[in-house]
């Protein structure tokens, strides 16, 4: 976890989870519609890719084409999957932040 | 969805989009917007409103892949610093000059527009793009005596407070360098703006536009090398990564 090859950014993180809820049914469009629908936050096209491509280089996502639809003007979806590199990297993110936040609370922070 | 004929999201947003998307993504990320558009007409009665949308965000996209990523960007981040640092030392090289002109005033012979009344209007801007101004702006410099006039308490205090409001932001990392850098250019140029208007509405006499106009242009002067030098910096940084991963 130490190195920053395996670090996980906090949108990284956001996008992966939310691939994991989506089972095998994560690509853009519904990656994006899920982002809004369980935290609210407006994801831009571009960021999303951006991060795709970046976890990809990581290895810890793949990704795989439909066949083209016609709702999507004839082209096809690219359909994400985590590795299991991926699931590691979330488990130990994961572990660091319980250590992290093991026995804090927010209102015990004085400012 | 399944009775309604599929409508096609505008043609020029998508053309912008796939003239600035790489080869690798175009598809999906055309695909993926063209997915939602017909998801949303299908849902909306307001379909002009669904087309701006589109159009929102096509051209956020073009902007931050065409600009703003870095492999995939037209103009990589080490072009982008240069270009950004010789238009901050043509820009400075121009206000000091126009500063300098202005302190200066003795002629205005070869300029072939009523400069006074420009400068009630707030126009101040206009000047440099007189031919006329050029020469003469440059004869001045060497006419002037001490730097005095350099010295000006308003725009100081501006520059003072924008810096160290911008130089908070770039420490706390919560916005992104795009952002920051429109963010800067709002702080640089929001006296000249309020000044103008101010000119505009009011139209006081000449007398007293000189010292709005001070603060108009010396808050450029002052802000522009260190706002130049933070949007640099930034770009180091993601040149750093570029050269990393």
């Amino acid at each position: 976890m130490a190195n920053k090859e395996s670090y996980l950014g906090e949108f990284e993180h956001i996008v992966l989870l939310t691939i994991m809820r989506l089972n095998n049914d994560a690509y853009g469009v519904t990656v994006r519609q899920q982002v809004k629908q369980l935290i609210d936050r407006d994801v831009s096209i571009g960021a999303l890719y951006a991060t795709i491509d970046r976890l990809e280089k990581k290895h810890l996502i793949t990704t795989r084409s439909s066949q083209p639809t016609p709702e999507r003007g004839g082209r096809a979806k690219r359909y994400l999957t985590i590795t299991p590199q991926g699931l590691d990297t979330l488990q130990a993110t994961k572990k660091s932040l319980d250590i992290l936040w093991h026995g804090l609370k927010l209102n015990n922070v004085v400012s | 969805m399944k009775n309604k004929p599929l409508s096609k999201p505008p043609i020029i947003a998508e053309w912008l989009l796939s003239l600035c998307l790489p080869n690798t993504i175009k598809n999906e990320i055309l695909g993926d917007l063209a997915e939602e558009f017909n998801q949303k007409i299908a849902k909306s009665a307001n379909h002009q409103m669904v087309k701006q949308k589109y159009w929102q965000q096509a051209l956020t996209t073009s902007i931050q892949y065409a600009i703003i990523h870095g492999k995939n960007s037209l103009i990589d981040a080490n072009s982008k610093q240069k270009i950004m640092l010789l238009i901050g030392t043509i820009f400075f090289i121009s206000i000091y000059l126009l500063i300098t002109w202005l302190s200066n005033i003795n002629s205005t012979e070869g300029i072939n527009f009523d400069i006074f009344t420009e400068l009630q209007n707030g126009n101040v801007h206009k000047i440099l793009t007189q031919t006329g101004f050029w020469p003469l702006a440059t004869t001045s410099m060497y006419e002037i005596k001490g730097l005095s006039y350099l010295f000006q308490f308003e725009a100081l205090v501006w520059t003072f407070i924008s810096v160290k409001i911008l130089a908070f932001c770039r420490q706390k990392n919560t916005i992104s360098k795009a952002t920051f850098f429109i963010f800067s250019l709002l702080w640089l140029f929001i006296p000249y703006v309020f000044g103008a208007i101010y000119l505009k509405l009011t139209l006081l006499p000449i007398q007293q536009v000189g010292p709005i106009v001070a603060i108009m242009l010396f808050s450029i002067l002052y802000l522009i090398l260190p706002i130049t030098y933070m949007n640099v910096k930034n770009l180091s940084t993601q040149l750093n990564v570029e050269t990393h991963s």
